[in-house]
């Protein structure tokens, strides 16, 4: 017997527990509570509505002429008929991959949320032309304290802020005529390259059906030239895929590494998500519509390096914000009097060599020492520059407004140092191993738990799930056990004094060179496997934002 | 002006015409809250999304391209709103239904577990199943705002249907519990 299958009783249920008459529509009082959105429409009256003449949907239209469908069903036909696989040759619904790889060309706009190591990591939205050229995009990054790290990006104009963080900075800049490289996140790609190691040998492809277990077809796609594993969900009606794992590894030590999530794929994206809102404090460094940083005339990268740090040292001391403003990349006085209002320099005392940085050019580090007044005391102080080329002015450099390595630029309250980091052990009281009733019991209730895409709460725990706390640490438990210490603050500290914010090559000085290295598009991932340390690195100014700890091996 | 089909109602919107958008919105305001209770799981929530919805749709109309895909057009911005509400509140969707309650009776334990059962189904799945049961829109209502075929409704509900009753089981509840409450 199969009461699902005839499950009166389940209709039922679901309309008690789910359903509601609570709500009825009342358009005369919704009328009322939003006038402008009212006024806004019938100031339309008598005009001509404004139509967009491409087609978002571009297969549907497509799917309208006789003779365009006759062709895609002979492509079809043909495909099937080429497929890599086939579960079952006479079943007429039998999936080939290449009906997948169909039904994502023609790709208008996608919404995806990407994982690294089962944490979420960016949502990403993106729409495109009947070309196939990127016309806008939007990516929310992370989710620290202040919420996401918002990026925006149309007509070759990029803005960066946080929506929610007062007093945050803003930086709108253009990035040159060059499209920006989507192909980390854009699903039809991933689709078309996977579908090409198969056809080309370098990649053997199995395919599950559909089971009363699971409601979407598995593709197992198992790479040659490198211990990858990729694993696709298909949605059977659509053919779209709707998610993309990768599995690093030999078979037996085959581990999630990062995944991306299909949420929409060619649906209409709220304009707003293209418009950026951020608080009325927000201080904005604008270089589109002004000239900012330092002309390099004749000097070498490294001189103009130097010199912009002189400049911008010197300009900051004798209190001309316009200039320094202008140096610190088209800043205005604010970032200095507002942002930066415990700090003034009162004297260069030396300016190191420029170290450019790994895998970002034209990008420099220039550390130097100086005598600064911090809350009305003079200290020397060594901090350290980031001197960037400004993008869409060749030629042009700026000094990055995140000064690195001070510990000036971090509240009062994050100088505190709770304890110590011991890698493959500890961090501060909480050690690898203790219990996840221990933690709370120390730390109280957790911020957020969660694992992969599901969130918990303390009445409702997996076996294994992250917990992250107030502070800036978080913990991965596995089987009511510490498994992994993460680090977001500079809370807690190495015994060497390092710790969040500081620098990649502090790191890497101070635990060696082997370690392996993983890039992504927006921060790299520093693993020290034998020491049990990853620690994450902000793509743009290198410095640790996180740290994990785990044991050793 | 007759103003029968939801084309019609939709262009006269495009052009000014308030009470088409009326008509539009007592047509669309129920769904649009379920809509937004399969990703907020809060009905007050819920409907605070669907107003917002309207006040933008109202407002973005003209970029509205094809007036036979309003349905659609609307739930992908209650979509976002909802999201954007979700991440405004820091909170998961699931949340309210997670909460440990005690000294709750057989039926309240049992209407909790089918809430849970649906809040772990695939968004997409969950949608449908809110839908479908919030205010019993039929599956041509249904085919209509989510953009797809009455038969893909059809099959997408048996199946997550099915896996909501497995995860009942799992937990002890059954037809025969139903029947006998």
């Amino acid at each position: 017997m199969k009461r699902a299958e005839n499950n009166k009783w389940l209709d039922e249920a679901l309309a008690e527990a789910i359903g509601s008459e609570e709500y009825k529509a009342n358009f005369e009082k919704w009328k009322q509570e939003h006038p402008e959105a009212v006024e806004m429409l019938t100031s339309r009256a008598g005009r001509v509505p404004s139509a967009f003449k491409s087609p978002l949907r571009i297969r549907n239209i497509i799917m309208k002429s006789p003779i365009t469908k006759l062709a895609a069903a002979a492509v079809i036909v043909g495909a099937v008929m080429l497929s890599i696989h086939l579960w079952d040759k006479s079943t007429p619904s039998a999936y080939a991959f290449e009906q997948t790889v169909e039904a994502m060309q023609g790709k208008r706009s996608f919404h995806i949320q990407t994982y690294f190591q089962n944490r979420r990591k960016d949502e990403f939205w993106a729409e495109y032309d009947e070309n196939g050229k990127v016309i806008r995009y939007r990516q929310e990054e992370g989710k620290g304290r202040y919420g996401p790290l918002v990026t925006l990006w149309e007509n070759d104009i990029r803005t960066m802020y946080y929506p929610t963080k007062p007093a945050g900075i803003r930086l709108i800049s253009r990035i040159g005529n060059t499209e920006p490289e989507l192909e980390e996140f854009d699903p039809e790609t991933a689709a078309k390259e996977i579908h090409e190691h198969v056809a080309a040998g370098r990649a053997i492809m199995e395919i599950q059906k559909p089971s009363p277990y699971e409601s979407l077809i598995t593709l197992n796609v198992t790479r040659k030239d490198k211990p990858l594993r990729q694993v696709l969900l298909v949605d059977p009606d659509t053919k779209l895929v709707t998610r993309i794992d990768n599995y690093w590894g030999a078979d037996e030590e085959r581990e999630f590494h990062h995944g991306i999530e299909l949420l929409e794929y060619n649906q209409m994206i709220d304009a707003n998500l293209f418009s950026p809102e951020f608080p009325e404090d927000t201080i904005t460094i604008d270089q589109v519509s002004q000239e900012v940083g330092l002309a390099q005339a004749d000097m070498s990268n490294e001189e103009v390096a130097c010199e912009i740090v002189r400049q911008v040292l010197e300009a900051w001391a004798a209190a001309d914000y316009a200039k320094a403003g202008k140096l610190f990349g088209g800043a205005p006085p604010e970032l200095l009097t507002e942002h930066y209002r415990n700090l003034q320099p009162i004297s260069i005392i030396s300016i190191g060599r420029p170290v450019p940085v790994q895998n970002i050019k034209p990008v420099f580090r220039v550390k130097c020492t100086c005598e600064v007044k911090h809350d009305s005391q003079v200290k020397t102080v060594s901090p350290t520059f980031t001197v960037i080329a400004v993008d869409g002015q060749p030629g042009r450099w700026y000094v990055g407004w995140y000064i690195m390595h001070t510990d000036l630029e971090v509240d009062a309250q994050d100088r505190i140092v709770k304890g110590s980091i011991i890698p493959g052990v500890r961090v501060g009281d909480y050690t690898l191993d203790m219990s996840k009733d221990d933690v709370i019991k120390r730390l109280g209730k957790p911020n957020n738990i969660f694992y992969e895409r599901e969130r918990y709460t303390l009445h409702n725990l997996p076996r294994k799930f992250y917990m992250c706390f107030e502070g800036g640490i978080s913990f991965l438990i596995v089987d009511g056990s510490v498994k992994e210490i993460g680090v977001q603050k500079p809370f807690y500290k190495f015994t060497n004094g390092l710790g969040v914010g500081d620098s990649e090559q502090d790191i890497i000085q101070a635990f060696g060179d082997d370690f392996q290295l993983y890039e992504s598009k927006w921060k790299d991932f520093l693993i020290y496997k034998d020491e049990g340390l990853m620690f994450e690195i902000h793509k743009e100014n290198r410095t640790v934002i996180e740290i994990n700890v785990s044991r050793s091996g | 002006m007759n103003l029968n089909s939801e084309t019609e109602l939709v262009e006269a919107a495009q052009n000014g015409h308030l009470e088409s958008f009326g008509a539009l919105y007592e047509r669309y305001h129920s769904p649009m809250v379920a809509l937004a209770y399969s990703v907020l799981g809060d009905r007050d929530l819920a409907e605070d999304a669907a107003q917002e919805t309207f006040a933008i749709a109202c407002q973005k109309l003209g970029t509205l391209r094809h007036s036979d895909k309003f349905a659609a057009w609307l739930a992908s911005i209650c979509r976002n709103v909802s999201r954007s509400i979700l991440r405004s509140k820091g909170k998961s969707a699931a949340v309210n239904f997670q909460e440990c309650v005690e000294n709750q009776n057989d039926k309240e334990n049992r209407r909790d577990a089918i809430r849970k059962a649906v809040w772990k189904l695939r968004p997409a799945d969950r949608e449908l199943i809110v839908m479908r049961y919030y205010d019993g829109f039929s599956q041509a209502q249904i085919s209509g705002v989510l953009d797809i075929s009455q038969q893909a409704v059809n099959g997408r509900l048996v199946r997550a249907k099915r896996k909501i009753a497995k995860y009942l089981k799992r937990n002890g509840f059954t037809g025969d519990d139903y029947e006998t409450s």
